[in-house]
């Protein structure tokens, strides 16, 4: 079963890799909507090198950007932390 | 050292695309491809997946299975296609479904799929299939007309999408050729497409891997969003 700070670690690398800045620490705060270094196509990359890894790395096939997602009135896209928490309800069972 | 592209191509059970696979073969690409019955071609050059491409999850793991066995791909020709032929008022919703699941959806897919991964290398060419017959409004071709047009105005809007990522998506829309796919459709109506014509005789296979080689090159990386039409027929 996949660890909850696995898919995290998933999501922080991954971010640091697009952004390229190696060193930067990256929180649950902070943002993917709204931040300054991420624009939308940024994002949508973002999304799918997400969606690749988690394939890749824990065999999870989820489509993060699905109706679900965007019919929700707050966005799981808002910053890191909002995004596990979306990617923990779709997967169902994780470990904290 | 050179490395030959990796070329997905759809529908590769009979008529273009298994034309299409001999030809990359010949031509010494590897070539993977996929129809929902096993393969008649045997060549170490080819790999045959047996998906029906109107299935989403199925089209995923052939997508993921060809780049985890490459490394790439770098051209995807999306060639699957059924036709049929009746007037509106007495077709059933269960044929526009199938249509639009295999012409469009499975298209969809692919194109998706396969950019996913063409993104990481920054570099792809995909090419979809439409048909002379979505500009000439026929009768009895409303739904088949549809669903090709569908294949252009998702071409044009994805070339844009994905063009960032150094990929490009152009349409072929080919005049009628003596395939199964055109079997059943009355020789009359076949022959009003081609008198619509510029150049009025069926098209062949050459004419076809002509405008995907111009397509696929990698000189046309400034060709996107485009629709030639075989034939003159747009």
């Amino acid at each position: 079963m996949v660890k909850k700070k696995e898919i995290l670690s998933i999501l922080r690398d991954t971010l640091r890799r697009r952004l390229r800045k190696g060193n930067q620490k990256i929180e649950r705060s902070t943002p993917l909507l709204n931040h300054p270094d991420l624009d939308s196509l940024e994002l949508v990359s973002y999304i799918v090198d997400v969606e690749q890894r988690l394939k890749e790395k824990h065999k999870l096939e989820i489509s993060l950007a699905d109706e679900r997602a965007m019919s929700r009135s707050r966005s799981p896209f808002r910053n890191i932390g909002t995004l596990l928490d979306y990617i923990c309800e779709l997967v169902g069972e994780v470990d904290a | 050292m050179r490395r030959e592209p990796v070329v997905v191509i759809t529908g590769t059970s009979r008529g273009i695309g298994n034309f299409l696979v001999k030809y990359f073969i010949e031509k010494g690409y590897i070539v993977t491809g996929c129809s929902r019955s096993t393969s008649t071609i045997h060549s170490k050059l080819y790999s045959h997946y047996t998906v029906d491409v109107s299935d989403e999850k199925r089209v995923g793991q052939m997508v993921s299975g060809i780049y985890n066995r490459f490394k790439r791909i770098d051209v995807a020709i999306t060639n699957a296609g059924v036709a049929s032929m009746n007037h509106s008022l007495l077709t059933p919703g269960a044929t526009v479904d199938k249509l639009f699941d295999i012409n469009f959806k499975g298209m969809f897919y692919v194109c998706r799929e396969c950019a996913k991964y063409m993104k990481i290398r920054n570099y792809g060419r995909i090419v979809n299939f439409s048909s002379v017959a979505v500009p000439m409004n026929i009768e009895g071709e409303s739904i088949y007309a549809s669903s090709k047009s569908a294949v252009v105005s998702f071409s044009k809007i994805f070339a844009k999408e994905v063009a960032p990522f150094g990929i490009t998506c152009n349409v072929i829309a080919p005049s009628p050729i003596e395939t199964s796919l055109i079997a059943g459709v009355p020789k009359e109506k076949i022959e009003k497409i081609i008198q619509n014509l510029a150049i009025k005789r069926y098209g062949t296979f050459k004419d076809i891997t002509n405008v995907i080689e111009f397509f696929i090159k990698k000189e046309s990386s400034f060709i996107t969003g485009q629709v030639i039409y075989l034939g003159g027929g747009g």
